[in-house]
């Protein structure tokens, strides 16, 4: 054999072999040393149901490695795999959108592999998920700003399609004077409807229907406290608010850092046909505050929180909401008797955000030991209302901190709402899955392109809402729409 | 001969240039580096993706971005002094070059004048740097337009060029078209035509579709007259004779160049003028007292609470910020009623306490006041809501991670602390801070964070923002050992002149840990003694100094050897007993 082929040859042989010398691989092979335990991971996407139309839950692995190998399987179609020299780990969109398809109902494996320097590399216990069957509606809406006290800056109000990572504004307060935009409210989240406040020079209720953007003056002068937190009726036609004189109060000590009250609150009622707005009008109201109107899905009940008016000395630790609901007749206007559904004061305990699922069977709520503003408090749970049997359920998906702000999606299996269990400060949106009984699984935090994204994101995630309507407004229709004049709302009570 | 003159003549073209760069550079370094300071405190440059896209989301973003880059080297006097001084300079010898490229010869006065006019703005340290880098960028595009970008390249950059420096292309679009007006080029019709509409279709889309701001900020962000220390017409003027430049060949010079005065090169007399203008414009717009005031804050900011004293003693001021910090120094030293009336004080206790005004400069201070008597949750607030209204600076992020760490908020710490790992001269901070993260025997072992949550509040109660002595009253109310908000309460009491809440707080100096009288206080209470014929008696182990006691009698004999005139006396007791209680519950 000539001496240049046996050259060749052994170059062949030797290229060859160059994979099989161990150490060399960037990706894991054969049977390797496991891990007893689980492998770290953040965000937290272990044991959870999730929606199989979900962006890819991109995450970082907390485990020390050189290298990292991720593999990502189901019952059906191919596995993903991922090989990274970084912790982060980012799922092609494409591939993990049509594992998730294909394997609706199935579990979801995740393998980790970490290469380390003493062991090479590790395999840890393969992290197991649930693709839901059910869909998740595909666009959330939430407002971005910093978890302040009195102040603000930049406020924006988003809308994200969790299918993937897009996010746009749909208002960014500085085309409108910086001006605080809030209380964003979709009817029903499956309509063309959606309202929001704006507060400051361009003040005005806000209302965008089939493509279209007006400002309404809600605030007549026969009434005291302007409309604040807003629920549309499911005919589309009213949209209940609370009227409300909110102070904010600050602890010197306290980890709940802010105290937020209302001296006053009532109930109204808005006609979006007719342009008038009226109290709704119950039996000895001036005795009560009433707060946090949620309509039943055939817009035949509205339920709120009520505690009796305060007195002069009032101590905020002592004032307590229960759940009330009044039948409510659409063609005249008018509500029946108030009737307690759950009386938590009783329990030392106050009730805030009721939120009725889409099916009419349950209703959701924040649990807390008073007042009525319980994003801050830090025993504020979310507990669900069983309207068929009365039975209270404890999700699953509670922390040791706030929980609150939620969100049904249209087929009321899927719960979003805001928690401060990351830092105790921001909050971040966390969908769980709820069952047919009602009981939740785990939350998770909605993915990000960067999983790394909320270790120094400083705004809050706030008021998240589920919606099947995108919106896109540009910004000269906005600004033309706030720097105009509103159109006044018309009193309609007596 | 010919060479040695030829050098000589190099020299003294560059000579005032030169001279303009490094008297900008001497003077911020020795006398304007308040200037610089204040700058870099008041922004801070994040080596972040994150950062990047939130200052670039809209027309002028960037040249705010770079600025607060370039003001991050303030940190160091030397680096920060040369920064400007380069600035101040690139734009002095980018308009002679485009004197040069318009007119084709070196046109000195405008380019030398505007060079002033920014110079003696710079000497504001309200005037943000992105001013002066604004309008170095609209030279340095226009000379590149005029001498390398040939054709309509000008013009397709224009939408780009607006979009990084915002309003400050009005400046760039006048020079433009001016010289376009002027020198006619090939074309130069369709040129202005074109270059006009570019922008008015950019900015119309900007308007509609692109960006979430009102068309006030659109036309003129980053420029606001505040940032430009309220000094709109100068800067105006100066805009004015930058924009000018590409008009300087319609005024021809109708006699030759002279390239002598008094018999000396024209350039060296030229420096000569270009100094003592310089000279004057420096010693004009000096702030001593502005300069003090950042010293103060800057010793304060480090933590030498005893330097913070001894400056204010060699350099006695009346501002309320300083006398404020001072007093913060004072009663970290364990002495605020032993010097309070060795300082200027505001008898409505402004000096010792600042109300909440998110408005002002306040802001930025006021919690300091509560880090200091162990409120932590009321100095983070402070330290939130002006990071909220006014960005991320360096002591406001320190503030909030100290606040958080003693509170054991550690996971928010860890947040802050992440950002400011990203800045160029505080991650090393920041990583001593990452090392107390949920340890709480670290922090409890730290000489001040440790001390500090020894000492804080501890059992809750509402705050009161616009009444500080309510808090301090609540706080003590509760039982809190906290000396030192004790002290402030002294203080206002001596202040306030409340002989007999003073004495009630006689016997409680045991408790919060005195070893001996507060000077004040003794000089309160030796009075009271006196007066009342010893009726006085000072329960507690503590009692009125004789030498104290000794001392008020000779204040009154001083007092009484005026006539009892307390115009008359004023003098005498000013100069021997100008920092006593005495005097001041005298003549105030």
């Amino acid at each position: 054999m000539p001496e240049s082929l046996k050259n060749i040859t052994c170059l062949f042989f030797f290229v060859a072999l160059i994979p099989c010398i161990p150490g060399c691989r960037t990706e894991s092979g054969g049977d390797l040393p496991e891990s007893d335990r689980f492998p770290r991971i953040s965000p937290d996407y272990t044991d959870i149901s999730i929606p199989y139309n979900i962006a890819p839950l991109n995450f970082v692995v907390k485990e020390k490695g050189s290298a990292y190998f991720v593999r990502i399987s189901s019952e059906n179609d191919t596995a993903i795999r991922l090989k990274s020299r970084k912790a982060a780990i980012r799922i092609p969109q494409g591939k993990w959108k049509k594992l998730l398809s294909a394997n609706r109902g199935k579990q979801l494996n995740i393998e980790i592999y970490a290469k380390q320097k003493k062991y090479g590399w590790i395999k840890y216990k393969t992290v197991t998920n649930v693709i839901s069957s059910e869909a998740v509606d595909p666009f959330v809406t939430y407002r971005l700003i910093l978890p302040g006290y009195e102040r603000w800056s930049d406020i924006s109000i988003r809308q994200r399609d969790i299918r993937g990572f897009r996010e746009w504004p749909l208002i960014k307060n500085s085309v409108a004077d910086r001006n605080c935009v809030n209380c964003h409210s979709f009817n029903n989240g499956r309509t063309d409807d959606f309202l929001f406040h704006m507060r400051g020079s361009r003040a005005g209720t806000y209302f965008y229907s089939e493509g279209k953007l007006i400002k309404i003056n809600l605030k007549t002068p026969e009434m005291k406290n302007g409309p604040v937190y807003p629920r549309w009726h499911p005919s589309g036609r009213f949209v209940a608010f609370s009227a409300n004189n909110i102070v904010q109060q600050f602890h010197s000590a306290n980890g709940n850092k802010v105290e937020v009250s209302d001296l006053e609150s009532s109930l109204l009622l808005y006609d979006t046909g007719k342009n008038e707005i009226m109290p709704v009008d119950l039996p000895d109201r001036g005795k009560y505050m009433d707060t946090y109107p949620e309509w039943s899905p055939d817009g035949r009940m509205m339920y709120f929180c009520r505690t009796s008016r305060l007195e002069e000395n009032y101590d905020y630790r002592h004032t307590r909401y229960d759940l009330y609901r009044v039948s409510f007749d659409p063609s005249s206007r008018r509500f029946g008797e108030p009737e307690l559904v759950i009386n938590a004061s009783e329990k030392a305990k106050s009730i805030s955000f009721p939120r009725i699922s889409p099916d009419g069977r349950f209703l959701a709520m924040t649990y807390h030991d008073y007042g009525c503003f319980p994003v801050w408090h830090r025993e504020a749970d979310l507990i669900l209302l069983n309207l068929e049997t009365l039975e209270i359920i404890n999700p699953e998906l509670n922390s040791d901190f706030p929980e609150s702000y939620h969100s049904w999606s249209s087929n009321g299996r899927w719960l979003l709402f805001a928690s401060r269990r990351d830092d105790g400060l921001a909050t971040r949106p966390y969908l769980a899955y709820v069952g047919q009984d009602g009981k939740s699984g785990k939350a998770f935090i909605m993915p990000r392109r960067n999983p790394e994204h909320y270790n120094t994101f400083l705004k809050s995630y706030n008021l998240p809402e589920f919606s099947n309507l995108k919106i896109t407004m540009n910004p000269g229709r906005i600004r033309n729409v706030v720097t105009s004049g509103a159109l006044q709302a018309e009193w309609g009570g007596k | 001969m010919k060479i040695k003159s030829a050098k000589l003549t190099g020299f003294f073209s560059v000579l005032p240039s030169r001279l303009f760069f490094l008297f900008a550079f001497l003077y911020f370094y020795f006398f304007g580096n308040h200037v610089l300071f204040f700058q870099e405190k008041t922004s801070l440059f994040i080596f972040s993706f994150e950062f990047l896209t939130e200052n670039i989301k809209q027309p002028g973003g960037f040249l705010v971005y770079i600025s607060a880059f370039l003001a991050t080297f303030s940190c160091y006097p030397a680096a920060g002094a040369l920064i400007y001084a380069t600035i101040l300079w690139m734009i002095v010898v980018f308009s002679l070059e485009i004197t040069v490229a318009v007119s084709g010869s070196k046109r000195v006065l405008i380019p030398y004048l505007a060079g002033l006019a920014l110079f003696y703005l710079q000497l504001d340290y309200r005037y943000l740097l992105f001013n002066n880098t604004g309008i170095l960028l609209q030279i340095l595009f226009f000379w590149l337009s005029v001498r390398y970008l040939k054709g309509f390249i000008p013009v397709l950059l224009l939408p780009l060029f607006y979009f990084l420096t915002g309003g400050f292309t009005l400046i760039y679009l006048f020079m433009f078209s001016a010289w376009l007006l002027y020198t006619r080029p090939e074309a130069w019709k369709l040129k202005m035509l074109s270059f006009w509409l570019i922008i008015l279709l950019f900015f119309g889309l900007s308007k509609e579709f692109l960006f979430f701001q009102s068309a006030d900020t659109l036309l003129k962000y980053p420029f606001t007259e505040a940032d430009t220390g309220s000094q709109i017409y100068i800067f105006s003027a100066a805009a004015f004779m930058i924009a000018f430049l590409p008009l300087l060949p319609a005024f021809r010079k109708k006699k030759p160049v002279r390239t002598e005065i008094f018999r000396l090169p024209a350039s060296l007399t030229g420096s000569a003028i270009l100094f003592i203008l310089l000279s004057s414009i420096a010693a004009l717009r000096y702030d001593k007292k502005t300069s003090q005031y950042f010293r103060v804050e800057s010793l304060f900011y480090e933590g030498r609470y005893q330097d913070v004293i001894d400056y204010n003693i060699r350099h006695p001021s009346g501002n309320i910020l300083t006398l404020f910090l001072n007093n913060i120094a004072l009663c970290e030293t364990g002495r605020l009623n032993d010097m309070l009336f060795h300082f200027r004080q505001s008898p409505d206790g402004g000096t010792l306490f600042q109300k909440w005004d998110i408005s002002s400069e306040i802001s930025r201070r006021g919690g300091y006041f509560y880090y200091t008597i162990g409120m932590m949750n009321e100095a983070r607030r402070w330290a939130f809501e002006n990071m909220v209204t006014r960005g991320f600076t360096p002591e406001g992020l320190r503030l909030l991670i100290k606040a958080d760490i003693i509170n054991g908020d550690y996971h928010t710490a860890a947040k802050y602390i992440r950002i400011l790992k990203k800045t160029l001269f505080y991650r090393d901070e920041a990583r001593q801070f990452e090392k107390l993260l949920f340890d709480d025997k670290a922090v409890d072992m730290h000489p001040e964070l440790g001390e500090r949550r020894r000492s804080k509040a501890r059992t809750d109660f509402i705050t009161i923002s616009g009444i500080p002595l309510i808090n301090i009253e609540r706080m003590l109310a509760t039982g809190s050992v906290n000396r030192k908000a004790f002290e402030y309460k002294l203080a206002w009491l001596l202040l306030t002149k409340d002989h007999q809440g003073i004495l009630q707080e006689w016997d409680k100096l045991g408790e919060y840990g005195f070893e001996k009288v507060p000077v004040h206080m003794d000089e309160a209470a030796a009075a009271v003694k006196v007066l009342s014929a010893g009726q006085f008696i000072p329960q507690g182990d503590f009692t009125v100094s004789p030498d104290t006691e000794l001392r008020f009698e000779r204040f009154l004999q001083t007092f009484r050897a005026y006539g009892n005139n307390p115009k008359a006396a004023e003098p005498a007791l000013r100069k021997q007993f100008g920092n006593t209680f005495w005097y001041w519950n005298f003549y105030h």
